[in-house]
């Protein structure tokens, strides 16, 4: 499954792409075409992925995509964009690489206008017409995912993929192939930083993979005092240590369908990894039994710990109710050691929801989080929203401009902190799918946009989700290869 | 004589192409249902075999709602969950669960509802959301259906697609409904079955059909364990009084898994009436000493049950519990699998 082209296989495949694309949509034309199994794609927009009126980094894939409306039997679409004009003929508008590159070069900072003549079955017409914008601010070029069905509790055959987001070029990071069809958990980077970042194979030959200094580690990180091994986190912007919560997580299923799945923790703690000298902390500010404390990050600074904590409750019975706050302490990155005493920053009780995800932009300017109406897993939680926090004014930006009627979480920002990517069920309310979005220096956000494919049709076809989105500004100097022999053959190295 | 023996030639044939046609090649339809060829399919379930092309046709039944035949290929094989499983649920669609749950091989609640894990194998994952979807519990339903396409070659079975768009037509969600029939669009044989279901342009037969399974679906919320059968089947009873599948599979669940307090508790001998029940009744009460008249009353057991119990008890002292005497007699009754039935699985 994974792709390594160089850009000039690239340019030769854009043209083979072309024509298979129309060969593959003559079959689905003739098999749609069938009388009543013509099934309406999910959106209001005419074309899928929606690219209307988006704002897209000059850096980006091409935007190909598909017209929407049932019975099409022709469409022009028109491109413009100063003296250049393009013509697509057909359903699907997919881009030559090259000639999408030069485009998108000339439009910095403007905008490329689109324009639609669709020509229906019975000769009814359709015209449409659509600006994308292109920001000179450019977005770090790779994303890296699990691809993962959205199976609520058990495993098989995972992989974690790092995609070019320039191209279509997408690669292994690590998959079941290679580790025994081990789960993995997500890979996160610090500050998106391709040298300094982290993930785990479960099982028993699994570990944290710490990717730091141009090393690979394989790491247990685990101490006699702690409620489990390490789960969420995040590694300090030294590289030096790393916070994480330890958790005793349990899933639970709701009883009414559309709400599916709730996972609550029955215990949690926050603890603190020394990379360096293999010691593990635990804090007792931020370990308390009568508080769940999760989701820890540093501050861009690296001076504060902001972390999710609620009281406990008996749980599941009483789940409606588990509401966690927005907590910050203080970190001293000469010791290891977190402050005494945490402050709230964003009160569950005052603002009636409860936070979790926080991640503060490398600017050191926001902080942003998921709010959903109660527990610690949103995603499938409809009503949850990101929100985000100014944090030298301590102002709340509503992000309605982002967010959607399904689940937006597991964000991640950009390392110029002008762009974050955010996983979003809008769309059929199932499959995560990362989009994109824009913040500007006064937190204004444009409408954000899924990540481009080479198929048009690849989220319609698509029965895999995209888990934890997290850009970096390289390549990670690992591969599947790789991690599967450290799987194999490394000891994880013990922390105390 | 040789236009008898033509006759007679062309009648075999005919009866021969008409067995074939009664009875469709499972295994083939299984290969194109999960886009398999035939290299992959040998090595994903091996050589073609009557018992393993046995379990596709039953599951392949099932999705379709094909009871009868369901119950024939269930006939005479029941001595695997799978089969138990499957024959269970055909009884208990006919209101007969109760009455022939001692009749065949129980493997304990596995017979009622299928676990699913890593170590489950392909076909008992495919086969676990089926009593779920029955039941009107589409949240487990739906996990596994999920589980029953991720567990497969290539991640991929038109069964679970169906039952997914269905699922979610039950569950009012047309969005995820759209995308399922949308990938089935595409598929060989499946559009009529999308354009029934197309959202909003739903055949009369499949709005009745999503009517009855709505009519299931839990009216309050509660989170819940993976193995919490019991509390499932509660909440359902609790939102649907009339939902006979779960009443049945809820008393079966206590008894099959003994424990008689629980039964107790949740029968109503007005309202549940069965052999198997009242045979439990007389563990539950015997258990207590309290096989007074009041409780003979309330729970109308007969002086003819009463009696046989009383046998039953007396061959026990006399034989020393010896099993084979005990089954020869006995061997379908609760009272005999309440005492001799054991665990063989954790």
């Amino acid at each position: 499954m994974a792709r390594l082209t160089g850009s000039s296989i690239n340019m030769l495949k854009g043209t083979l792409n072309k024509v298979i694309l129309a060969a593959v949509s003559l079959v689905l034309f003739a098999s749609c075409g069938r009388e009543g199994a013509e099934v309406p794609v999910n959106t209001d927009s005419p074309i899928y992925p929606d690219y209307m009126g988006v704002t897209v980094p000059s850096n980006i894939a091409p935007l190909n995509f598909h017209y929407t409306s049932a019975g099409i039997r022709k469409a022009r679409t028109t491109v413009t964009c100063h003296e250049s004009v393009r013509e697509f003929e057909g359903k699907e508008v997919v881009w030559d690489m090259k000639q999408w590159k030069e485009l998108l070069a000339s439009a910095e900072g403007d905008s490329i206008s689109f324009s639609a003549e669709i020509l229906m079955k019975g000769g009814k017409k359709e015209k449409h017409e659509w600006k994308v914008y292109v920001s000179p601010d450019k977005i770090d070029p790779y994303l890296s995912y699990r691809l993962i069905e959205p199976g609520y509790e058990v495993w098989h055959e995972v992989e974690i993929r790092e995609r070019c987001i320039e191209n279509f070029d997408e690669r292994v990071l690590s998959d079941w192939k290679n580790t025994g069809n081990s789960c993995m958990n997500c890979h996160i980077h610090s500050q998106a930083r391709a040298d300094l970042s982290m993930f785990y194979v479960r099982g028993k030959d699994g570990g944290a993979f710490l990717n730091r200094n141009g090393e690979i580690r394989k790491l247990s990180l685990r101490a006699k005092n702690m409620v489990s091994g390490t789960v969420y986190g995040e590694i300090h912007p030294s590289g030096r240590f790393g916070v994480f919560s330890s958790n005793i997580i349990i899933p639970g299923f709701h009883t009414q369908g559309s709400r599916r799945l709730e996972v609550y923790d029955t215990e949690s703690d926050l603890a603190i990894a020394d990379f360096d000298r293999n010691e593990m902390t635990v804090p007792p500010a931020v370990s308390r039994r009568d508080v769940l404390e999760t989701f820890p990050v540093f501050s861009a600074d690296g001076r504060s710990i902001y972390y999710c904590a609620a009281d406990t409750i008996p749980l599941p019975r009483d789940v409606e109710k588990l509401r966690y706050s927005l907590m910050k302490i203080g970190f001293d990155e000469k010791t290891g050691m977190t402050g005494q005493a945490a402050e709230v920053v964003w009160d569950a009780a005052e603002h009636d929801g409860s936070v979790c995800h926080p991640k503060c932009s490398p600017d050191g300017r926001w902080i942003m989080y998921t709010v959903a109406d109660y527990g610690t897993f949103p995603i499938w939680h409809a009503e949850c929203q990101l929100e985000m926090m100014n944090l030298h004014t301590g102002e709340i930006v509503k992000m309605d401009a982002a967010n959607s009627d399904r689940s937006d979480t597991y964000h991640s920002w950009s390392s110029s902190s002008r762009w974050f990517v955010f996983a979003s069920k809008r769309g059929d309310g199932k499959y995560g799918r990362p989009y994109f979005c824009h913040v500007d220096e006064n937190g204004n956000l444009t409408k954000p946009f899924v990540l481009p494919q080479e198929d048009p049709w690849h989220y319609e076809n698509s029965l895999r989700s995209f888990n934890i989105p997290d850009l970096s500004d390289g390549p990670v100097n690992f591969d599947a290869e790789t991690i599967g022999r450290m799987v194999k053959e490394a000891e994880a190295e013990v922390f105390h | 004589m040789r236009l008898n023996k033509i006759f007679s030639l062309l009648v075999s044939a005919s009866l021969i192409v008409s067995c074939a046609e009664d009875t469709p090649d499972y295994r083939q339809i299984w290969q194109k249902a999960h886009h398999l060829d035939d290299d992959r399919m040998a090595r994903m379930y091996g050589e073609p075999d009557d018992g393993t092309d046995n379990v596709f046709g039953i599951i392949l039944e099932a999705y379709d709602g094909n009871w009868d035949k369901v119950g024939q290929l269930t006939e005479g094989s029941r001595t695997s969950e799978i089969h138990a499983y499957y024959h269970n649920l055909v009884m208990a669609m006919e209101g007969h669960l109760a009455d022939s749950l001692m009749h065949y091989y129980q493997p304990f609640e596995r017979g009622l509802f299928l676990p699913v894990d890593e170590k489950a194998g392909q076909l008992k994952i495919a086969a676990s959301s089926e009593v779920w979807f029955r039941l009107g519990e589409m949240t487990m339903a739906e996990h596994s259906a999920m589980l029953a396409q991720i567990f497969s070659p290539d991640h991929f079975g038109v069964p679970y697609l169906k039952r997914l768009a269905e699922i979610n037509l039950v569950n009012g969600q047309d969005e995820a409904a759209r995308k399922y029939l949308r990938l089935l669009s595409q598929e060989e044989g499946c559009e009529d079955w999308v354009s029934d279901r197309i959202p909003g342009l739903e055949s009369q037969a499949v709005k009745a059909h999503l009517a009855s399974l709505r009519s299931f679906a839990h009216k309050s919320d509660m989170v819940h364990r993976p193995s919490d059968y019991r509390g499932v089947l509660k909440s359902l009873l609790a939102s649907n009084p009339d939902n006979q599948l779960a009443r049945q599979y809820l008393l079966c669940l206590d008894i099959i898994i003994k424990d008689l307090e629980h039964f107790i508790e949740d029968y109503d001998p007005s309202r549940d009436n069965s052999r198997l029940y009242d045979e439990a009744v007389l563990i539950f009460l015997a258990q207590r000493g309290a096989i007074t008249p009041q409780n003979i009353t309330h729970f109308g057991l007969s002086q003819e049950i009463l009696q046989e119990f009383s046998d039953y008890n007396n061959m026990f002292a006399f034989s020393q519990g010896a099993m084979e005497p005990m089954q020869k007699k006995y061997g379908k009754t609760y009272w005999f699998f309440y005492q001799y039935a054991k665990r063989n699985i954790k």
